[in-house]
């Protein structure tokens, strides 16, 4: 009971002290960012979870789990929609080779050093090796995505870099579809067993299976959701419906170890490719994106996480690689796509924060594993997420000089 | 037909994952809440077709696939969705309070009071006589000693006066008639639940000494009264709230109030508060006494159609049906009789105010139906008498059941016929 009425305290706060500060951001500076970031909740949720003063504890918030499944699912969703294939088409192959094999090379990096680190360099965690591998691709996973909201904010200090900055958003915006499209994956591959409170690897068999059926419950729904809606013109009603669709197949999702995130990002995809009422529909859903995002961050602050020097060092570690990898596939890409003239090697600053869905598949992981070692992935997140947004005022500065340099 | 279909591959889903043996967690309340919410959405609508409110067809719908029929949703879920039944009914006492002019509040005063007393008196007293003429006819048998009878009676009776607001509001925001009977309608609804807590504090006590022959406690008068003090004040408080955030922030306010209403439920059930009464409060404050009131309204009618969905369905799976077979013959006798009560009781209250005849003859139909308030009095007499309460409570639930499946089809119809004065 208590940790209810806390946990509404927090909500409310933080919901408040946003609201009432972006109010007064309208003269941002680069410094500011770090307010208008998810870093405030961050702190707070440290402050008050099992971490500082534990004042909220995370197995009691359990009540709250299925607001939190429904959540994963509402961003999924959210995501799914936004990928029309009438935008997409517009777009060119370069922007889109140069999305995917920035996030490829960033994931290979990450993954590369965090395995580095966690097997010789920290050999005193006393990880296995499969555990090694699970941990390295899911922080790969995570930190090698990009922040849309950054991108937002920076773009008023680069007004004469139009082309870029364009291409910028695209990817920010698209390389999230990469880290979902992988959590289907691992939610393919790895199975939580409840009896040994240990991780399964399933067969490839099982694996191909569990993929099929992922994509089918997605597609299904969406094709359902669009023959639901179509007739009804009352808008309120088909919000119930989208939010009603999105609490089952979370639910279905979670019930059969399958990743929510994924499958109602299929069925986003599907549903927005049906239907002609985007522009509405989208006003609904990304209402909801900034109080779900505060909720991820200061669910994920609570949740009791390793702290220690070496995951800080690993964590600094990965955000130094995640720099460089960003900042040497475009330059390579920038050789390759010369005559486009959208790459600039100032982007890679602007690609180092983690965007909103890092956290929201970090609590999909921990909500579908609950295993104790999950706290050592979520600490390193905490801990990178962190750094990134305190840093990233200065990577506007460094990004403005390197680019009157360019 | 898309809807049917619908409904037929939810129920093919519901079933399969019912028995599939890989689902290590049948009980997942976000899977049961998404169930609950498009079968009673689904239904919703198709009772709707049939000229039916459509609260009746989410009612129906969560008590076909709730714990007691298709067992589709467990009772762990039903109890796990109850922080979202809070949510849901902190929302619609704060639509309600907004939807209450005080103007018009204060016009229809005389009209007011008077039904409201009169439909309390004849209700309490005309199912204490009856009673006692019942069991000198040796008809109730149940209850085979005096105390229990009068006990039973005062009881039923006084639960047999709640109406419920919820129930009421959805109908008439449903029905969207927004004139002088919906106010009055509600305002007597809304009124009459603060009086019955009063009455049901008063009622237990008497009961008490009745039956176990201990004296009347006005202590407990003193403390009902506290707590509905208590009430009015913070619902005072949270209006100010919401007044200060409308004004000044004003910013994602749909967010603001599902924030604020889960908030306030949590915190003031447990002090033994009414979240429902300060939600009516906070919401009557903003509407009548800032400029505030459309911001609110606005927000609220984003969330109501989900949250009405969710809350009546959820409703409809927490109730046994089973009950109604035990002691059919008696339940039926007091569903009458309620009935009958409630008309004499409207009637002689608008005949002292002078109402038009469409209120005196047709609006006791508004008050039939009941939830949350009795449901919540009768564990409290459950808890209270060990000897007659299990008892009582199969009767009360099943006359609760009754009325709130045929309560909003009476009021939607009375609600429909005042759109055209002739009828």
């Amino acid at each position: 009971m208590r940790t209810l009425i806390a946990f509404a305290i927090v909500i409310l706060a933080g919901f408040i002290g946003s609201a009432k500060l972006f109010k007064g951001l309208k003269r941002a500076t680069p410094f500011l960012y770090i307010f208008y970031s998810g870093t405030f909740y961050i702190l707070f949720g440290l402050l008050i979870g099992e971490n500082g003063l534990n004042l909220i504890s995370f197995d009691i918030l359990k009540d709250l789990i299925p607001i939190i499944n429904f959540s994963l699912g509402w961003v999924g969703f959210i995501f799914g929609f936004q990928i029309e294939k009438r935008y997409l088409k517009k777009i060119k192959f370069s922007w889109y080779f140069t999305t995917f094999s920035t996030y490829l090379f960033s994931m290979i990096v990450i993954f590369t050093v965090s395995f580095i680190s966690f097997f010789y360099i920290f050999e005193n965690l006393n990880f296995n090796l499969k555990e090694i591998l699970g941990i390295s691709l899911v922080l790969s996973i995570l930190l090698s995505e990009t922040s849309i909201s950054f991108t937002v904010w920076s773009s008023k200090y680069f007004k004469k870099h139009v082309k870029e900055l364009r291409f910028l958003t695209f990817a920010t915006s698209t390389d999230n579809f990469f880290p979902i499209l992988l959590t289907g994956f691992i939610f393919s591959t790895y199975k939580y067993s409840p009896d040994s409170k240990s991780i399964i690897y399933n067969d490839l068999f099982l694996i191909i299976k569990l993929l099929i059926l992922q994509i089918i419950i997605g597609i299904i729904s969406g094709f359902i959701i669009n023959l639901l809606v179509k007739k009804i013109e009352n808008k309120l009603e088909v919000s119930t419906i989208l939010f009603a669709f999105v609490f089952l197949l979370s639910g279905i999702s979670m019930m059969l170890n399958l990743s929510p995130l994924f499958v109602l990002m299929l069925t986003g995809i599907t549903f927005t490719n049906l239907t002609k009422k985007q522009t509405y529909f989208l006003k609904i859903l990304s209402s909801t994106e900034k109080p779900i995002y505060i909720i991820f961050l200061t669910f994920l602050a609570i949740k009791r996480s390793s702290f220690s020097l070496t995951l800080l060092i690993i964590s600094i570690l990965l955000l130094i690689s995640k720099f460089h990898s960003k900042i040497i596939s475009l330059k390579f890409l920038k050789i390759f796509f010369k005559k486009d003239n959208f790459i600039s090697p100032f982007l890679s600053y602007l690609l180092i924060p983690t965007g909103t869905i890092a956290p929201a598949i970090m609590l999909d992981i921990i909500l579908g594993f609950p295993i104790d070692k999950s706290s050592i992935i979520s600490g390193l997140l905490i801990y990178t997420i962190l750094l990134s947004e305190i840093i990233s005022p200065m990577a506007i500065k460094l990004a403005r000089k390197r680019a009157e340099n360019d | 037909m898309i809807n049917i279909l619908t409904i037929i591959i939810l129920l093919i889903v519901g079933f399969t994952l019912k028995e599939l043996p890989i689902v290590s967690e049948f009980n997942n309340a976000t899977y049961a809440l998404g169930f609950l919410m498009i079968t009673g959405y689904l239904v919703g609508k198709l009772a709707k077709k049939l000229n039916m409110p459509s609260i009746t067809g989410n009612i129906i719908a969560g008590i076909i696939i709730g714990p007691y029929v298709l067992k589709l949703i467990t009772i762990k879920n039903v109890n796990d969705l109850q922080l979202l039944n809070g949510l849901a009914l902190s929302i619609i006492a704060l639509t309600a309070g907004g939807e209450i002019n005080f103007k018009k509040l204060k016009e229809n005063m005389k009209s007011i009071s008077s039904i409201l007393i009169f439909q309390t008196i004849i209700i309490l007293f005309g199912f204490i006589i009856t009673f006692w003429i019942l069991f000198e006819l040796k008809i109730i048998i149940i209850f085979n000693q005096w105390q229990f009878l009068i006990s039973s009676a005062i009881l039923i009776g006084i639960i047999s006066t709640a109406s419920s607001p919820s129930t009421t509001l959805a109908v008439i925001v449903e029905s969207k008639v927004k004139n002088r009977l919906s106010q009055l309608i509600l305002s007597i609804v809304m009124l009459k639940d603060i009086v019955i807590l009063f009455l049901f504090v008063i009622g237990l006590s008497i009961c008490e000494s009745i039956i176990s022959m201990v004296k009347f406690k006005p202590g407990s008068v003193f403390s009902i009264f506290l707590e509905i003090s208590g009430s009015l004040s913070s619902g005072i408080i949270i209006g100010l709230i919401i007044v200060i955030y409308l004004r000044y922030i004003n910013k994602d306010n749909i967010v603001f109030i599902l924030a604020i209403s889960f908030f306030s439920y949590e915190i003031f059930e447990p002090l033994h508060l009414h979240p429902l009464l300060i939600m009516m409060i906070a919401g009557f404050i903003v509407e009548n006494f800032s400029k505030e009131g459309e911001k609110l309204i606005d927000a609220l009618e984003s969330i109501s159609p989900p949250v009405y969905v969710i809350f009546f369905t959820l409703t409809g799976a927490s109730i046994n049906i089973l009950y109604i077979r035990e002691l059919w013959l008696l339940t039926l006798i007091i569903v009458l009789l309620r009935m009958l009560f409630k008309y004499i009781g409207t009637y002689i209250g608008s005949i002292i105010t002078k109402e038009n005849d469409y209120i005196k003859k047709k609006s006791w139909m508004a008050y039939i139906s009941q939830a949350g308030l009795s449901l919540g009095m009768v564990k409290i007499i459950e808890m209270t008498f060990p000897n007659i309460g299990s008892k009582l409570a199969v009767i009360i639930i099943s006359v609760i059941i009754i009325n709130q499946i045929i309560g909003p089809l009476m009021l939607k119809f009375i609600l429909d016929k005042s759109k055209n004065p002739k009828d």
